[in-house]
């Protein structure tokens, strides 16, 4: 048994994939052998089909329906798990204040407004001069403009989150921003954000203030794409506040920091360079006075805790796919009674009962498997479709595609439900063959 | 009276339990300090090694994996999350500096051992040796429940 494991686990993954669909059709294929042997029912099957091609579809259409909510259910949840991971693929550790990490991930990350405590400036520049951290960027949120978030950082940050900017050129002074790809503000255009978000939002908080856009960022994939950044000095500045240098440096922006002219920030993104710095730089700063953590961490916490309701979930597609494959099984014993005088002729004139068995339940396979087929294909059509719509609403770019774990729901579910095709296959054999033939 | 000198006899009797307790959650030498080291219950032939390394020394000491008995191994490992997808990337020795430490937790630092033969559940016990270069601390290993998040004793000072 371990041999067999140590085998199975050795293959590789699209391997395992393919032998993972074979062995779940297999039941149905095998099935499928024996009750043909020696038959053709193809030609009675296909006319069997038309004569009743109404009532076919509708019951097409009902397994090709529950099939795609199931398909669609799973693709879509993988979706939004892989767009959620991806969106936090740069923020490799934050350091904030005390307090919820999930909290300050979806502020830092998914730029959800939040109230949150600052770091100041010592804690700022011990982290920024640790000889382990390659890069220490303050993110500085609260401000925005037509919806749109607007974010203090600095240029590295900008560079480490979409590369050069690919249209324009990078903030050089306070009173320049940078727009994210799809930032509802042209480069040369000049704005003064609002204090807040949302309705709450106070449009003349910070009247007089202007930024004037230069450039425009590659796209990320992240909500970070509707935000606008600007120098965290710009930020400090349309505050009231210091800049973050003192005065003899003039208007110089980005690090290095004075702590005294450090007016706080919300968090830092840190990385290190090492392979094992970040993990280090995790251990060293989760302390009483401010806390670091792994923005993919939390997020994986999140989706186990999702896990058990993803199996749910599954197993409730599978469960409502297999009881409208039933409720329609039974609506095929129904239909077979009308079949029932043709059928008793062709057993008169010397067909047997296995030959009967065997065309019901080709019939019956051959609506499943338009069903099934279909079904996969609108399960791919809905996924992209909400995919779309959930890109739209929260800017995290989900795609869904159909993989091999939605083929294997498919498999599993085409050979159980061709299994209990028997079972109307069987009732027509049943049939009183003289009643049936006055009938 | 009588009552008292009972009672101060029981305390006397645990005080050595109570150590012993204490000395399993905890190895030290020469400052360096490893304390809380447990794993969760077990299944399968993998599993993963948590604890808390303070470096109470002079000089930066290096973590560099760890050895067990029975031709198990050892490897230090980081969790990655991509694409939605766990996974623990092995990890070079990893230097922890004069007074700092290194917590190993569940997402975040690990020692995976690989070849268990058997399952462990909650409450068994087994030994590694943690090496820091050439320096090697014995370590008993406490098997937690396998939905744990950390050691029981987490928080409790040694």
């Amino acid at each position: 048994m371990d041999r067999l494991a140590d085998i199975w686990f050795g293959l590789p993954a699209g391997v395992q994939d393919v032998a993972t669909t074979v062995l779940l059709l297999l039941p149905a294929l095998a099935t499928g052998a024996i009750v043909l042997r020696g038959y053709a029912p193809g030609r009675l099957v296909r006319a069997m089909l038309r004569r009743f091609s109404t009532a076919n579809m509708v019951f097409v259409a009902l397994i090709a329906i529950s099939v795609a909510i199931g398909v669609g259910l799973t693709a879509q949840e993988r979706g939004l798990r892989q767009g959620s991971a991806r969106a936090a693929g740069a923020f490799d550790l934050i350091i904030a204040a005390p307090g919820s990490e999930i909290t300050m991930m979806l502020a830092a990350v998914y730029l959800q407004p939040s109230d949150v405590p600052l770091l100041t400036g010592a804690q700022y520049v011990e982290v920024a001069s640790d000889p382990d951290v390659a890069l220490a960027a303050p993110i500085a949120f609260g401000d925005s403009y037509q919806g749109a978030p607007v974010i203090g950082t600095t240029a590295e940050f900008v560079t480490h989150l979409a590369g050069d900017v690919v249209e324009g050129r990078m903030f050089a002074t306070s009173a320049e921003a940078v727009a994210g790809a799809f930032a509802p503000v042209a480069t040369g255009v000049s704005f003064t954000p609002a204090h807040g978000h949302g309705p709450a939002a106070e449009a003349d908080a910070h009247a007089g203030s202007v930024y004037t856009v230069t450039g425009r960022m590659a796209p990320t994939g992240s909500p970070w794409d509707r935000a606008i950044l600007v120098p965290i000095e710009g930020v400090w500045e349309v505050h009231g506040l210091a800049n973050g240098h003192a005065l003899d440096e003039g208007d110089r922006i980005g690090a290095p920091f004075d702590a005294a002219y450090f007016p706080g920030t919300p968090a830092i993104l840190v990385r290190a360079d090492a392979l094992w710095g970040n993990y280090a730089l995790q251990s060293r700063y989760s302390r009483p006075d401010m806390m670091a953590f792994f923005p993919g961490a939390v997020l994986a916490q999140l989706h186990g805790l999702m896990r058990d309701v993803r199996e749910a979930m599954s197993m409730l597609a599978v469960v409502t796919q297999v009881l409208v494959t039933v409720s329609i099984l039974a609506g095929l014993m129904i239909l077979t009674r009308i079949f029932a005088r043709g059928l008793a002729l062709l057993r008169a004139i010397g067909a047997t009962r296995r030959f009967i068995f065997a065309v019901v339940w080709s019939y019956s396979a051959s609506l499943i498997s338009g069903g099934a087929l279909i079904g996969l294909m609108l399960g791919w059509l809905f996924a992209f479709g909400f995919s779309r719509i959930v890109t739209a609403r929260t800017d995290v770019f989900v795609t869904a595609s159909v993989t091999w774990t939605e083929v294997h729901l498919v498999a599993g579910f085409f050979s159980l439900t061709l299994l209990l095709a028997l079972i109307p296959a069987w009732a027509a054999t049943r049939r009183p063959l003289l009643t049936d033939l006055r009938n | 009276m009588r009552f008292l000198a009972a009672t101060i006899s029981l305390a006397f009797a645990a005080t050595p339990l109570l150590a012993q307790d204490d000395h399993k959650h905890l190895t030290e030498i020469d400052g360096l300090r490893i304390v809380h080291a447990w794993m969760p219950a077990t299944s399968g032939p993998d599993a993963m090694i948590y604890m808390e390394i303070e470096n109470g020394s002079d000089g930066l000491v290096t973590l560099s994996g760890a050895e067990a008995p029975d031709g198990m191994t050892v490897e230090l490992v980081g969790f990655t999350y991509t694409d939605g997808v766990e996974a623990w990337q092995v990890l070079p020795a990893m230097p922890i500096a004069a007074g700092g430490n290194l917590d190993l937790a569940p997402r975040g630092v690990a020692l995976r051992i690989s070849g268990l033969s058997a399952s462990l559940v909650e409450g068994d016990e087994i030994e590694i040796e943690v090496l820091f270069g050439d320096l090697r601390l014995d370590v008993h290993v406490e098997v937690e429940d396998k939905n744990a998040t950390a050691h029981g004793h987490a928080g409790h000072n040694h």
